[in-house]
């Protein structure tokens, strides 16, 4: 029950599924945690339930500026780090001949920037 | 999931072949501490008594050689009329000689397959009957089971033999809900390396040296870290857990 005794741990996507039961057992062992999430509702669902030792920062990991915010409250409440469980993740089902390059990028994490298109970034692709 | 009161092992019977230094040794203390009942087993009847001493409690030992089938049968035997039944069996006992290909005899090749691969097999083969369902089965392989090592393709391939057996025993046993897995360390600082390889001492110093280069985490693993991992698969904590090769070689042949 003390693997963990004293760590600190963040876990992205920790307000549900595996990131939750990760960030339960944490706990159990010892740890305190942070959970990073999209959704309002779900984090502060989690943290009701985690109890304590547990803090919910909200955000996507797509965005850099949202990740600094999160280590930002890791380094002013606990002033080190021990553990990052990376878990945060989508997928979606798409046929080959389906495929975007929205979906493409989305999938990756790739962010669009405005203005500039990539020669193969047409809603409908070659093979279908 | 979690434990019980920090017994991942409380009340499981195990028997560890190579059971008397090194790993096996290792291992076989870490189990007890963590609750189990070990039957050790290895060739030399002297170690096995410094391995009880060690282990202090909780240990049974049998002298014999896995890569004879009428020592496995007293083996089990023993294991029967002790304890009933089998909960983990870990088929640890394997051997390693030096000999490039242009130069190794019939006997180093007989050797490291007989002990390593049929030993091992036969091993695995003759604890079924005594094994409860839902059990766990882990086999040593090596880190070396998917390099190539210039002096040491047999011992190589024998243990990439023992990794595939991973892969068909876990389909073979899933009814019985035993879960099958392979371990491979990397190099570890037992007796091993000085004591069966053939090496001089100041060739084995050499090599371990050596090994400290090529190993990302930039040394040798202790016993006890290869014992952590083998509890981990011997334990309800790796419940979803079958047909993998756990590597347990500081990075080495994972980058």
């Amino acid at each position: 029950m003390t693997r963990l005794n004293g760590k600190t741990a963040v876990i992205t996507g920790g307000a549900t599924g595996i990131g939750l039961a990760a960030a339960e057992r944490f706990i159990e062992e010892g740890a305190f945690i942070f959970i990073f999430g999209r959704r309002h509702e779900a984090l502060d669902a989690a943290v009701a339930d985690l109890g304590p030792n547990a803090r919910a920062v909200k955000g996507s990991v797509s965005d850099e500026a949202d990740l600094d915010r999160l280590y930002a409250a890791v380094k002013a409440e606990r002033g080190t780090l021990d553990i990052v469980f990376a878990n945060a993740g989508v997928g979606s089902q798409l046929r080959l001949g389906k495929i975007t390059a929205e979906h493409i990028d989305e999938i990756f994490g790739i962010r669009r920037r405005s203005g500039r298109r990539l020669p193969f970034s047409r809603r409908r692709t070659a093979a279908s | 999931m979690s434990n019980n009161n920090g017994q991942e092992l409380a009340g499981k019977i195990a028997v560890i072949t190579g059971g008397s230094s090194g790993i096996g040794l290792a291992t076989a203390k870490r189990f007890v501490e963590e609750g189990a009942h070990v039957v050790i087993t290895g060739r030399r009847e002297k170690e096995l008594r410094e391995a009880a001493a060690f282990i202090k409690r909780n240990v049974t030992t049998v002298v014999g050689d896995v890569s004879r089938l009428e020592d496995l049968d007293r083996l089990y035997a023993v294991v029967k009329e002790k304890h009933g039944h089998i909960d983990i069996l870990f088929a640890n006992a394997g051997a390693g000689t030096i000999a490039p290909l242009a130069v190794a005899t019939e006997a180093h090749f007989d050797q490291t397959f007989d002990v390593n691969v049929k030993g091992l097999f036969f091993t695995v083969q003759k604890a079924l009957p005594l094994f409860k369902d839902g059990g766990s089965i882990i086999l040593t392989s090596s880190v070396s089971n998917v390099l190539g090592l210039p002096g040491f393709s047999a011992y190589a391939a024998s243990k990439a033999a023992v990794r595939n057996f991973a892969r068909a025993w876990t389909l073979e046993l899933k009814d019985r809900k035993i879960r099958v897995n392979a371990m491979s360390p990397g190099p570890t600082e037992t007796p091993a390396l000085e004591k069966t390889t053939g090496l001089t001492p100041e060739q084995a110093e050499q090599a371990a040296a050596q090994f400290a280069t090529q190993i990302p985490m930039g040394r040798r693993c202790k016993p006890e870290e290869i014992a952590a991992a083998v509890t981990f698969l011997a334990s309800d904590e790796s419940s979803f857990i079958t047909g993998v090769d756990l590597a347990v070689d500081g990075g080495m042949a994972q980058v």
